[in-house]
């Protein structure tokens, strides 16, 4: 038993003697009243003077526990464990989840939600250190408690409160920063059962110290459950939730930076798309982006005005020389939170991306028009590189996946073994288009290509058809694609150009299916599908319904297609849609993995990895590791690489910061290779808005909780350890009241006024 | 009676009259101005006047002969006999100087003796008087003269309650006293043992005489209303008593009222007029029980 407000309870003591106090007071304040009728006063004396004094004993002693109990109430009478201590059950263990994601950055005067926090748990700290009995203490951050595996002790784990600890929690406290996770309080509630905690012998105190963001308890359905679950199934005895930020602020944040199409070369310009999103409740106007291309500042960009909770994706263009691994940063200025406001993207630039021809016609046009378009020669840089195969070049998947895009043109049928590896590229995301010709297999593409609708092929062939009637109306009608961009515009004079003679009619009962993952995206004259387009996987494939060289066959020209003067531009267009799908320079979240994998036999197996700049430390967790320090205050982790088959595979394990990584790999012969990895921090951790208290109590209805605010923990601390017995002292001060009130009826101080009143 | 006769009659406005003789008359008239009825004309066959009827007027006395000649209602009045020998026994012993109104007991039951022996002078009837406490302190005789009031008052007047009540030695004292039968009106608090005041009543009615008792009590020992602890010390005794009021209320009103039963069942089983009189009520109230108690003993 002990008292957080032990002065109370001094001054608050010697009250229990008032009533006596004041009965004495009484005595000497007592009327006299010369009497007459003395007989029966002395025979009601005689009559009742046992129960009497009986009575006013009790209603005496009734008072006394009345004023004792109500400074115990005031001075916060505690039920420790020294009861249950008796029965060697001494201990309170506080459990401190300190939210450290990167939203806790948010920072307003002088302070940030996380030194908030801080103080809160210091504030803990100091309360547990008053207490009698023993006290341990455990902290887990977010951070940590997401990786934490079953059994494992985070660094601070059930230590008992006395100076040395103390003074090992203010340095560590003093040396924590935010870290750049969106770890919620759901992963770090998920954490306490796995910790190895003693059964049955502590009373458990939880304390979860976060920024309450609206985003994880406007909906917090699993947290409520984990709440309960660790109250019934984990006996907490209380669950303190402290708040380390009371309003909102605005925040913007890049939310994406990455290509917005598939060319992407050395030398070659390449559209980029930067999203920002606006978390704030006012517009955002005027937002400047900066860009760093390869570490040097580029002109940046100005977006146009975001409205509140929404966000805007503005395109540019960027151009990089030179082969090999580039950066590309974008940032925005200073806001609540920084760690969002900075976006990385990386890549590995070849000096052209090979895009594979197949060419099933028998005069070979098609590919060498297609070949053409894509790399003209000269000074003229796409960034494609074509070359015509034969089908059974499909059959090898790894040079198959290598490839930008495919296109088959013409081309009859397929083996079964290259129809696998085609199906196989465009579910893992790569794109292929089909070019139709007199020499395409009908009932082949029907049954194998198209499958019923499970195929590569967007739709089942009829038979090939002459477009009749020609008149001013242009052949072709294109939709808002960005395959057709170069046709946009009412007074585009480019389409009229196209000229369709022949096509494949598709079924008459076909129509795309309402999933939306076939699309018509062009037409011809008679409204009949042109050029179509499925998703598969992460994959894409373009079907257009005529030929693409305008070559002669049996039945004539099909098209003029290839020797339209916009052709160059739709096949780049057509290459650029096709790779854009297939990510080659695969963007990281905080937490993901680094892995370099090389050939056994031409790489040293030492892999320097160059962190972002700055004090960040990733966790270099596999092989051996070793860390330096360069000049240029970027630290480095040289990970030793594990073999596996005839391959090298360097991992660098939960990165823990964003930014660029640069991965060094030493050939055996010649100068040393640079793989970029962007890696960033997850997307909404940035969105600000909070929830608010009654939010919280309806989202955690029926939980038995407790809410403060950080910045008055020093107050409220007291009340968090030890099993409080305000609520009980304040039953029994009501019973006792109520007692008391009976007693002074029972006494007869209650008698109902008399006429002429009392005296 | 009006109200304002009434109102007149009150304690608080009676004793701002100084003068225990005119406080007397001022009652009496008060009370007589107030009734429409007579009531100290008794049935006598000496006529005396007539009077205009009033409502309320016994129809029996009505002169129907008058009415016949006149058309108008007279009812006929006569002189009342003067052989009504009435004795006032006046407690003033120490209990009855508890007051907690206007007037002391004491002063309520002086003051309703000298309106009584003033009634009765007004109507021609011998009026004694003995003042008692533990024993007879003076004794007024029997006389009719109007003049005798004065005699009786100074009797009553300047008197300060003191000692206890022997009751039962007074009262056998005034049988010896006053040997004629006659009236005999007890105004005391009865403060005394039951039985000794019953024996004491009962002498008297042994002796033939017509007792009334007119039972004078404060407000407060009726109801005992005190509810701050106080200490009570006894008038006539050295008895003192320290306790909470409100605890000892109910079993100071049992042992009360068991008190008042005792006198009630008495005076009944010795056929005695008794009265009790809280003095918070009107002064008429003494004079009413007398009226009434004669109107019963003297029925028309």
């Amino acid at each position: 038993m002990s008292f957080l407000f032990p002065t109370l309870l001094t001054i608050g003591l010697p009250l229990i003697g008032v009533p006596i106090l004041i009965h004495l007071i009484n005595l000497r304040r007592q009327q006299r009243i010369r009497w007459a009728a003395m007989q029966f006063l002395l025979e009601s004396q005689k009559r009742n003077r046992r129960w009497i004094l009986f009575k006013q004993l009790l209603l005496l002693a009734t008072r006394m526990a009345v004023v004792a109990i109500l400074v115990l109430m005031l001075a916060h009478l505690m039920l420790r464990n020294q009861w249950l201590s008796l029965l060697g059950r001494g201990t309170t263990h506080h459990i401190v989840l300190l939210d450290d994601s990167y939203s806790m950055s948010d920072h307003w005067n002088d302070t940030s939600a996380l030194a908030e926090g801080k103080r809160a748990v210091e504030a803990i700290v100091d309360q547990a250190a008053q207490q009698p009995d023993r006290q341990l203490i455990t902290l887990l951050r977010f951070s940590e408690a997401a990786q934490l595996s079953a059994g494992a002790q985070p660094k601070v784990f059930a230590e008992p409160v006395n100076d040395a600890f103390r003074s090992k929690l203010e340095s560590l406290l003093a040396g924590l920063e935010p870290s750049q996770t969106d770890v919620g309080p759901a992963d770090a509630l998920k954490a306490i059962p796995r910790l190895p905690l003693a059964a049955g012998d502590q009373t458990l105190i939880l304390y979860l110290v976060s920024d309450y963001r609206a985003r994880q308890f406007d909906s917090a359905t699993e947290i409520r459950k984990l709440l309960a679950d660790l109250k019934e199934k984990e006996h907490v005895a209380q669950i303190h939730l402290v708040r380390c930020v009371r309003e909102a602020r605005p925040n913007l944040a890049i939310t994406s930076l990455k290509p917005a199409s598939g060319v992407r070369a050395a030398g070659v310009d390449m559209w980029m798309n930067v999203t920002v999103a606006n978390y704030g409740d006012a517009p955002a106007r005027g937002v400047a982006v900066q860009l760093e291309q390869d570490g040097d500042a580029v002109p940046g960009l100005v977006l146009d005005d975001i409205p509140p909770h929404d966000q805007i994706t503005h395109r540019f263009l960027v151009q990089f020389a030179g082969i090999g691994g580039h950066s590309l940063t974008a940032s925005l200025g200073a806001d609540a939170v920084a760690v969002d406001n900075r976006r990385y993207f990386a890549c590995d630039l070849p000096a052209a991306r090979p895009v594979l021809i197949i060419d099933g016609s028998k005069d070979g046009v098609g590919g060498h028009q297609l070949s053409l378009a894509l790399a003209p020669g000269g000074n003229t840089r796409t960034g494609w590189q074509p070359h015509v195969e034969p089908p059974s070049f499909l059959a090898d998947a790894t040079r198959l996946n290598q490839q930008a895009a495919v296109c088959l043109l013409d081309v009859p049928r397929l083996a079964d073994d290259e129809l696998q590896a085609l199906e196989s590229y465009v579910r893992s995301g790569g794109g292929v288009a089909f070019f139709l010709g007199p020499e395409t297999e009908r009932k082949y593409y029907n049954d194998r290509l198209y499958d019923a609708g499970r195929g590569i092929f967007p739709a089942p062939l009829k038979l090939p058809t002459q477009l009749m009637d020609r008149g001013n109306t242009p052949d072709v009608q294109v939709s808002q694609h960005p395959l057709f961009h170069v046709f946009a515009g009412e007074r585009n004079s480019f389409l009229p150009l196209l000229m369709v003679n022949y096509y494949y009619a598709l079924e008459d009962n076909w129509r795309p299916p309402n999933d939306g993952s076939v699309q018509v995206i062009a037409r011809l004259r008679n409204n009949e599908p042109l050029v179509i387009e499925k998703q598969i996987g992460q994959g894409r494939v373009v079907a257009q319904l005529t030929k693409l060289s305008s070559g002669d066959t049996p039945l004539g020209k099909w098209t003029n297609w290839s020797v339209n003067p916009v052709f160059p531009v739709l096949a780049n267009e057509l290459a650029s849609h096709l790779a854009a799908s297939r990510e080659v320079d695969p963007l990281y979240n905080i937490g993901d993995n680094l892995t370099v994998t090389v050939d056994e036999r031409k790489y040293d197996p030492h892999v320097r990895f160059i962190l972002p700049a700055s004090t960040a430390s990733a966790d270099a967790k596999s092989g051996r590791t070793r860390t330096a320090r360069r000049a240029l205050t970027r630290p480095e982790v040289v990970v030793d690489a594990t073999a596996s088959g005839d391959h090298l595979t360097a991992k660098l394990e939960h990165v823990a910061k964003s930014g660029i990584y640069d991965a060094e790999l030493q050939p055996t012969n010649g100068p040393i290779e640079h793989r970029m990895f962007a890696v960033n921090v997850p997307n909404g951790e940035g969105d600000l808005a909070i929830s608010a208290k009654p939010s919280i109590a309806k989202q955690l209805a029926g939980v038995d909780y407790q809410t403060h605010d950080a910045n008055d923990m020093l107050l409220s601390a007291h009340q968090m350890a030890g099993f409080q017995m305000t609520d009980a002292l304040l039953v029994a001060l009501i019973v006792m009241l109520l007692i008391e009130q009976l007693l002074a009826y029972m006494a007869s101080y209650h008698i109902a006024p008399l006429r002429g009143g009392q005296r | 009676m009006t109200t304002a006769a009434k109102r007149s009659l009150h304690p608080e406005v009676i004793k701002r009259i100084g003068r225990l003789e005119v406080r007397a008359r001022h009652i009496v008239e008060g009370l007589l101005s107030g009734m429409h009825r007579s009531p100290y004309f008794g049935q006598s066959v000496e006529f005396l006047q007539h009077r205009e009827y009033a409502p309320g007027d016994d129809l029996r006395r009505v002169d129907w002969k008058v009415w016949a000649k006149q058309d108008r209602l007279y009812v006929k009045q006569y002189q009342e006999d003067t052989n009504l020998r009435c004795c006032m026994l006046v407690d003033v012993s120490a209990s009855m100087e508890y007051g907690s109104g206007a007037m002391t007991k004491y002063d309520y039951a002086v003051t309703s003796a000298a309106a009584l022996a003033y009634l009765l002078l007004r109507q021609h009837d011998a009026v004694g008087c003995a003042v008692f406490d533990e024993s007879i302190r003076q004794t007024i005789p029997f006389r009719t003269s109007t003049s005798h009031l004065t005699t009786i008052v100074r009797a009553l007047e300047p008197h300060q309650p003191r000692d206890k009540t022997q009751l039962y030695d007074v009262l056998a004292r005034a049988a010896e006293t006053y040997p004629r039968r006659g009236m005999m009106v007890l105004i005391s608090d009865l403060l005394v043992d039951p039985a000794d005041a019953q024996r004491g009543l009962r002498l008297l009615r042994q002796r033939g005489h017509d007792v009334l008792v007119l039972h004078v009590m404060d407000d407060d020992e009726l109801d005992f209303p005190f509810a701050r602890p106080a200490r009570f010390e006894g008038l006539e005794t050295a008895d003192h008593l320290t306790c909470n009021p409100r605890a000892l209320r109910e079993g100071y009103l049992a042992a009360l009222e068991q008190f008042l039963e005792t006198i009630r069942h008495g005076c009944a089983h010795d056929n005695i007029d008794y009265t009790l009189i809280r003095t918070s009520t009107p002064l008429d109230a003494a004079l009413t029980a007398f009226l009434t108690h004669r109107q019963r003993e003297r029925p028309d």
